[in-house]
């Protein structure tokens, strides 16, 4: 059953060329104008070549370029605008109607869940490869180095970046469709769900300014310690670990910073994947159609 | 004893708040179909048909009652949906695939292994399978609606469930419909439950019907039971005036103006009503039913329990 439903959301997805397009297919496009670019310089421009030359690319860091994409805040629009358009669509084309009677619901929304993450990152992985040729190419093109040697150690190293990387636009992915999920079954609208499903998006990540406003007039600092468990908040703190940086975190009126290491923030962000996903299975085996 | 394809035990659904109050869409509904046959429901706009199809098919919950579809509680054995292909208000596809693509999602939704001949058996039923290499963007309603029958058929159910099959399509369309309707049922066995506005339609090709007004049910029955419950009488009598202010205290008549008397009674009361107008000093000269049609009976019976609901609503009571 499990399968079958999943290759009936991929069939609805891949043949859903125009958004698919637009919203996700965007990635590998942009990393192929890229190289084509790219290439066009390294043949025609001596400042171009002798740049690359002089500051080669490291492939192991071009591999991990898209899976950046989500961090991004237009990334992440067009990933809240993809969930929206799947979520949404089903009420906004009437189509619910045809498909619950013919299977069980939560089956049916924990799917569109795992397609939606199924196609991302396969997408950014396709992105990824692309672009990985293509800066070789550009390089060889240019006469540049393109290293390191993919020995066992640079192998084992970027592994587990890339691993790091990919369960990063894993849970962002998960987290905007749980947003994008919700709104839509309240709205039932493809561009409602996406406008406010962005909106919520950024609007979380804002929310620091009037809670540490709410801190200082109650004088009670506690209410700051909130933010610390939204999914935006530990996104970036997640991400600037992930890249190696200690994250900037946020100062209480006290003066103090609150900095929350890598484990807080993937567990808060994983509660946040299964809370959002459970939500929605919960309401949406509930709601009326 | 035919097996029940669909019982209906005191099913109520209530729908937001409209000027305060919860609206009652459903109002302790019950009825049986029986399988193999066409079941008509019908019912006026907001009658409730719709939410009660939807319920059939787990759509939309109810506040109190139970859906029997087989023999099985659809609370409890959802699987039996499984036995039950259906046309929900208009048929909705995506149309950004084509329609083949369409009925390929909805049997892998449906968890149906089915052979290619399949497919092309239910898109030839509905003279689909050229226009089925098309996107449905490009579709006509009739096509999809016809298309949405196809699909209806698809995992070849015991039980169909249609809801406005005919909407959008032309006469062609519909003569078709309805030899379908009837093949599915005489040649193929399966149990129809059909929602329409077309009476004609559903007069031609039901086996029984009900009718539902504001949620609950009015009447019950076979179309030819339905239609002889109330005919209309007329009565060539003399003299007229004296001939109305005898019957008028038991039944609804007026002059059609060509000198006879038009009374809506059962067929069974035409010797009553003689005896009463002889009894009376009035010459009877003929006596004739005139023909009702199922939409006759459906609009006496509406616009009857319309008005003793606007009564009732006068009095202050509640017509939910």
């Amino acid at each position: 059953m499990w399968v079958s439903l999943f290759r009936a959301e991929w069939t609805k997805i891949i043949g859903n060329r125009r958004v698919t397009a637009g919203l996700i297919w965007i990635f590998p496009g942009l990393a192929v104008l890229a190289t084509i670019i790219g290439l066009l310089l390294a043949l025609f421009s001596v400042a171009f070549r002798e740049g690359l030359q002089a500051d080669p690319a490291v492939w192991t860091e071009v591999a991990i370029l898209p899976w950046l994409v989500p961090n991004n805040p237009l990334g992440r629009a067009l990933l809240l605008g993809f969930a929206a358009v799947l979520f949404a669509g089903e009420y906004q084309w009437n189509t619910w109607k045809a498909i619950v009677p013919r299977s069980r619901r939560v089956p049916l929304v924990l799917v569109k869940f795992a397609a939606v993450a199924a196609f991302v990152l396969l997408t950014f992985a396709l992105t990824s490869v692309l672009l990985t040729l293509g800066v070789g190419l550009i390089s060889l093109a240019a006469g540049a180095g393109y290293g390191p040697t993919p020995d066992g150690s640079a192998l084992a190293e970027f592994g587990e970046d890339y691993g790091l990387e990919v369960f990063y636009a894993f849970l962002t992915t998960v987290i905007a469709s749980g947003i994008a999920a919700l709104v839509a079954m309240i709205t039932r609208s493809i561009l409602a769900s996406a406008l406010i499903s962005i909106l919520i998006a950024i609007g979380e990540t804002l929310l620091l300014f009037p809670l540490y406003l709410l801190a200082v007039l109650t004088r009670t600092e506690a209410i700051l310690h909130l933010y610390r468990f939204l999914p935006g908040y530990n996104l970036i703190s997640l991400f600037g670990w992930l890249a190696g940086e200690t994250p900037e975190g946020f100062e209480l009126p006290s003066g103090e910073v609150i900095v929350d290491g890598r484990l807080f923030s993937a567990t808060v962000l994983s509660f946040w994947v299964i809370g959002l996903v459970s939500l929605t299975a919960y309401l949406f085996n509930r709601q009326d159609l | 004893m035919t097996e029940a394809a669909i019982q209906i035990q005191n099913l109520t659904k209530h729908f937001g708040r409209r000027l305060g109050r919860r609206v009652k869409a459903v109002d302790d509904l019950s009825l049986e179909v029986a399988a193999g046959q066409v079941y008509g429901f019908l019912g006026p706009n907001g009658a409730g048909k719709t939410t009660t199809i939807r319920m059939l098919l787990d759509l939309v919950r109810p506040d109190q009652g139970e859906v029997y579809l087989f023999g099985k509680p659809l609370r409890r054995e959802r699987n039996v949906l499984g036995r039950v292909g259906s046309l929900v208000e208009g048929a909705a596809f995506y149309d950004f695939l084509t329609g083949r693509r369409n009925l390929e999602v909805l049997a892998l939704t449906s968890n149906l292994d089915l052979s290619p001949r399949r497919f092309e058996e239910v898109l030839d039923l509905v003279e689909m399978r050229d226009a089925a290499r098309r996107r449905v963007k490009g579709y006509s309603t009739g096509m999809k609606q016809r298309l949405g029958i196809a699909a209806a058929l698809l995992g070849d159910p015991d039980l169909v469930i249609l809801d406005e099959p005919v909407n959008g399509l032309d006469p062609r369309g519909i003569s078709a419909m309805r030899r379908l309707t009837r093949r599915l049922v005489d040649e193929l066995g399966k149990t129809v439950f059909l929602s329409s506005h077309q009476l004609g339609e559903v007069e031609q090709v039901c086996d029984r019907v009900a009718i539902v007004h504001q949620g609950r049910l009015l009447r019950e029955g076979t179309v030819q039971e339905l239609i002889h419950e109330r005919s209309r009488l007329r009565i060539e009598a003399e003299p007229l005036t004296q001939a109305v202010a005898v019957l008028e205290p038991s039944w609804d008549c007026a002059p059609d103006g060509q000198g006879a008397l038009l009374v809506d009674a059962p067929r069974a009361q035409v010797p009553a009503i003689i005896r009463q107008l002889v009894e009376q000093g009035v010459r009877v000269f003929a006596v004739s039913t005139q023909k009702q049609t199922l939409e006759d009976y459906f609009l006496a019976v509406t616009e009857e329990r319309g008005e003793d609901d606007s009564m009732a609503e006068e009095r202050g009571g509640d017509v939910g």
